[in-house]
């Protein structure tokens, strides 16, 4: 690596356009999912893990261009992020959702009653994953304010 | 972990983005190795090291050891 002209650590254009990229895969994956899900045993279950399982590894792909991208005080903000805001919110998360299957009565949000196994599955996969990020985020946001 | 990183860098007139191109770092992240609250890996330290031509430890010294 030249001295004089060292490469130039990815900013803010590049995190958006992975979260971009991230979003859109999620969608395609998601939705084409579902088209593939009406399709024959077994093609349509085979299809439908291939085009998740490549999805997951081209998103993966991106991630990785991205982490060896940013310098090593925007790594190590979002490694303390990632441990300990989304551990507080994993934490967080577990204790609301445990309560939230064990007295959904007492809650005043409408919990997904009636719903089959994968609906309740993905809801909690995803108030898991909400939780976890909400948390992520405001760790790391916390960690660049001490720091500055 | 102290450094004079503010002061080798007011020494040369870089603004913290001048000094972030030349380390290969954002400005966000020379700021927080100016201002103490973040010290910087061995391979950055050296690449400070390189940048203001000087030996590293007259660029950074330990709290510890000089207590």
């Amino acid at each position: 690596m030249s001295l004089s002209h060292p490469r130039k650590p990815h900013g803010l254009g590049a995190a958006l356009s992975i979260a971009v990229f991230a979003l859109a895969a999620g969608l395609l994956g998601g939705f084409a999912s579902g088209f593939l899900q009406s399709l024959p045993q077994p093609w349509g279950l085979t299809l439908i893990v291939a085009l998740l399982v490549l999805t997951m590894a081209a998103t993966f792909a991106v991630m990785v261009w991205w982490w060896r991208g940013i310098d090593e005080a925007a790594r190590e903000a979002h490694k303390w992020a990632w441990w300990w805001g989304g551990s507080v919110g994993i934490a967080i998360g577990g204790v609301v959702l445990l309560v939230a299957g064990m007295y959904g009565d007492l809650f005043p949000w409408p919990l997904p009653t009636g719903s089959g196994p994968g609906e309740l599955i993905g809801a909690g996969m995803v108030a898991m994953l909400m939780l976890q990020m909400t948390g992520y985020v405001l760790a790391w946001a916390f960690w660049w304010l001490r720091n500055r | 972990m102290n450094n004079r990183l503010k002061v080798l860098r007011a020494e040369r007139n870089w603004s913290q983005a001048e000094l972030a191109e030349r380390l290969g770092v954002s400005r966000q992240t020379v700021n927080a190795l100016e201002t103490g609250r973040y010290d910087p890996s061995l391979p950055l330290a050296f690449k400070i090291a390189r940048v203001f031509e000087q030996p590293i430890e007259s660029i950074f010294t330990d709290v510890e050891a000089s207590q």
